[in-house]
């Protein structure tokens, strides 16, 4: 345990964490390729029997490379957030690292198809462009953001924005915080003879209650005793209230 | 953690980073 708590199992666990994330991208980046040697589409299993059936290990890496980024993900943050902020928030250079290196392949591809087939092949181009787009500019934005921010600078405009977006209230995982109660469902209750008994909805107001004029008129007598109303008072009060009643 | 530790992070990223990708590729070798 070092002097800032964090164990040898944390740092191990992390360094896992990061080195499951680029095996699952190299898995996906080769098993690509080779799905791209054999013109980009494959099949395998099921009741048919596919024209194009995959290379060997593909499917493994395919699966395994995508359940694996999932697990380095959690991998990195879990065991980062206990050693710091910058170290967990590494996770997010996994989608620019995915992106980029599977756009590399379309690109590659794009000139450098394994049929000579003329170049640019556009099939392979569009999505190339588009996968280094994805990837790309999230990086750039994160890059620019990092920079200002290491510089001291007021941060540009869509960092701002982004940075405004977050709550200010940490999001923690694991401890108890009391949220408004929320309001008490609609009873349903299931008397005996009741069933199939249709009830009448409680309006949202409920109708002044007898206690309501009982606990007034009380009231109205404690003043009354106390001195605090005259006779006259006391009976023009109490004449209203009830008044108030009958008509309400 | 520990300064040592803390200096040195950024090199054990980019080991453990470059293991994983030479684990990828053996892997992707002995299936294929």
């Amino acid at each position: 345990m070092g002097p800032h708590g964090v164990s040898v199992r944390v740092l191990a666990g992390y360094l896992a964490g990061i080195a499951l994330g680029t095996m699952s991208i190299t898995l996906l980046f080769l098993g690509m390729r080779a799905v791209m040697d054999v013109g980009g589409a494959c099949a395998d299993g099921g009741p048919y029997v596919s024209a194009q059936p995959c290379p060997t290990g593909v499917p493994l890496a395919m699966v395994g490379g995508m359940f694996g980024l999932f697990g380095s993900a959690g991998l990195t943050v879990w065991f980062g957030s206990r050693i710091g902020k910058a170290a967990a928030s590494i996770v997010a250079l996994g989608w620019p690292a995915l992106f980029l290196s599977l756009g590399l392949n379309f690109l590659d591809y794009a000139f450098h198809p394994p049929d000579n087939e003329a170049t640019p092949v556009w099939g392979w181009l569009i999505p190339g462009v588009l996968f280094w787009l994805m990837g790309g500019a999230p990086l750039a934005v994160g890059i620019l953001a990092w920079r200002e921010a290491r510089a001291g600078r007021p941060v540009n405009r869509l960092s701002n924005q982004v940075a405004a977006s977050i709550p200010d209230r940490p999001i923690v995982f694991g401890t108890r915080f009391t949220a408004p109660r929320p309001p008490e469902p609609a009873r349903v209750e299931f008397a005996p003879g009741s069933w199939g008994a249709t009830r009448p909805t409680p309006s949202v107001e409920p109708p002044t209650e007898p206690s309501d004029l009982v606990d007034d008129l009380t009231r109205l007598a404690e003043l009354h005793e106390a001195g605090d109303l005259s006779d006259e008072e006391f009976a023009t009060a109490k004449r209203d209230r009830l008044g108030q009643e009958t008509r309400g | 953690m520990s300064e040592r530790v803390g200096r040195a992070l950024p090199l054990l990223i980019v080991g453990a980073a470059l293991i994983g990708v030479w684990l990828g590729a053996a892997i992707f070798a002995s299936i294929s």
